[in-house]
């Protein structure tokens, strides 16, 4: 009986410290998970964004990737998202609305409580530092924002194309899901119409 | 140091929007504030609470970025992103929009009245900084357009008791003008922030200026007059502006602004990462080299960045703030006492 009992809180004891290291191990390999996941929360919301110049998103252009988002925990339910973006043209009007693409995006989807701070990746861009500058003064960016011809561009890189195609989406067969494709597209290349607006003022920023 | 920053009072004073800035009347009895909805809004008290007397509206086209109340109490200036700055006169709870002083290329991003009531001075992200003399009449005129830094300037405020300027920009620099003989000139440059300076704020004496930066510290300066004891050297009749004490390591985010209590000394910061920390000097430190410890750090005073933080000017101890997230709210700060 005696023997029983020892060995009975020997084993007792054993799973405890055992299932004690795994409660550890889990809980290092919880944070991560956590942090996985918002970084695809973030990604999701800024691969489909259109390119000012180009009809294509970021994600196809890799001007964005998953790699280039960073989430850190800073509190209980408060994070730091950074994103590294690498522009395709060293052209600094373009690279900064792509900045401010990324910061309305998340600003108007992101539902979790967060600090942002966007970058170029470094070393693709002459002038990154000026760039990153004025992309990160929340009041420059607010003040940009409150140009009209600036908030039509946005939105048009913005806007998600199933809501430019409108609110069925449901294709019957492949020729005209190509059909609704293209007019993607072609609602995309009109962003293009929108540069001259901004480019001969490019004092935005 | 948790019970030493206590909340009054909470008011959502912009809602769906940002509060950009706060500003005392001289006598302490209301607040204004100013927003991204293009409002301003005067607070007073009635009873224990904070009440809306009155919303200035139609006054800009976009945000109204800072207020500023003129030393006589009765006027109301505020600069917008719409490149102007209003001027209103109170009438009781009524204000009425007398001026509008248009010239800058682009965002006007402060405003701030000399202690005089006689010079106006404004600034903006065209560079330039711009002082303005007002006469009997009322009548606003540009006297100098001074275009020394590099960068936007985000901030002017003017020394407590000289007719001396201070500027703070996104060029890293804070800058002192004067006037020499008919002339605005910068007389002083201070280098030293490693990143864009946000605001600015004097001393009860004047003798030191405060700056708050995005490169996260707050520094303070000292003004040396020539043939000081010190033995810091000053060219010619100008005086020599020195740092002589950085607060580094407490502020996790940008510091949007700083403001120092003119009746008990403190030093309050409002950060972007929510928190609202109050400094005071250590008894007893040399005045060449002070130190200061923080003395109050209230994370999660408001739910999103603190963008600004103001006195009251009679009530020690109290203290206002507002926020991206919109509100204003009221605190009341206790000092250790002794150490």
């Amino acid at each position: 009986m005696r023997m029983e009992r020892v060995s009975g809180l020997l084993s007792w004891t054993l799973s405890w410290v055992l299932w004690l290291s795994g409660f550890s191990e889990q809980g290092a390999a919880q944070q991560p998970h956590i942090t996985k996941e918002k970084v695809l929360e973030v990604y999701d919301l800024i691969l489909t964004i259109q390119d000012p110049e180009k009809p294509n998103t970021l994600e196809e252009l890799e001007v964005v990737m998953e790699s280039c988002v960073e989430v850190q925990e800073i509190n209980e339910e408060d994070y730091l998202v950074i994103i590294k973006f690498t522009p395709t043209v060293p052209h600094c009007s373009l690279a900064t609305l792509i900045g401010l693409c990324l910061r309305v995006k998340l600003h108007q989807c992101l539902p979790i409580k967060h600090k942002l701070e966007i970058y170029i990746s470094e070393g693709t861009h002459s002038k990154e530092e000026d760039i990153n500058k004025q992309i990160n003064d929340k009041e420059r960016v607010t003040a940009a924002m409150e140009n009209p011809n600036l908030q039509k561009i946005l939105e048009q890189c913005i806007l998600e194309p199933e809501t430019v195609l409108g609110a069925n989406n449901i294709y019957n067969d492949e020729e005209e899901a190509d059909k609704q494709h293209f007019s993607t597209f072609s609602a995309s290349a009109s962003t293009s119409r929108f540069l001259p607006y901004w480019s001969s003022c490019h004092d935005f920023l | 140091m948790k019970d030493s920053l206590v909340l009054q009072s909470r008011v959502s004073a912009h809602p769906d929007s940002r509060c950009w800035f706060l500003a005392w009347n001289p006598t302490g009895t209301l607040l204004a504030s100013c927003g991204g909805d293009r409002k301003i809004r005067i607070w007073g008290t009635e009873g224990d609470n904070w009440i809306c007397k009155s919303v200035l509206s139609e006054g800009h086209q976009r945000t109204v970025r800072k207020v500023a109340w003129s030393p006589c109490g009765n006027y109301l200036a505020s600069a917008s992103f719409d490149a102007t700055t209003c001027i209103w006169k109170k009438n009781q709870d009524d204000f009425e929009c007398v001026t509008t002083l248009e010239g800058h290329e682009n965002e006007v991003k402060s405003v701030a009245w000399a202690p005089s009531g006689n010079l106006l001075a404004t600034c903006s992200r065209d560079k330039s900084v711009w002082v303005w003399e007002v006469d009997e009449e009322d009548e606003y005129e540009c006297v100098s357009v001074l275009n020394s830094h590099t960068q936007d300037v985000k901030h002017v405020v003017w020394h407590p008791t000289q007719e001396l300027l201070a500027s703070a920009s996104y060029d890293d620099t804070v800058k002192l003008y004067q006037e020499e003989g008919d002339d605005w000139v910068c007389c002083a440059t201070l280098e030293g922030h490693e990143s864009t300076v946000w605001s600015l704020a004097f001393d009860p004496s004047g003798q030191r200026l405060a700056s708050c930066s995005d490169d996260r510290t707050v520094r303070i300066w000292r003004q040396y007059l020539p043939g000081n004891e010190q033995g810091v050297a000053c060219s010619g009749s100008d005086p020599s502006w020195k740092c002589i004490c950085t607060l580094s390591g407490f502020h996790t985010r940008t510091i949007y602004d700083v403001a120092w209590c003119q009746l008990t000394g403190a030093l309050a910061t409002a950060c972007g990462d929510d928190a609202i920390r109050v400094f005071e000097e250590d008894p007893g430190s040399d005045p060449q080299q002070p130190t200061f410890s923080l003395t109050a750090h209230l994370h999660q005073a408001h739910s999103q960045d603190v963008n600004c933080v103001a006195w009251n000017p009679k009530e020690p101890g109290l203290l206002a703030s507002c926020s991206d997230d919109g509100e204003v709210a009221f605190w009341e700060y206790h000092q250790t006492a002794g150490l």
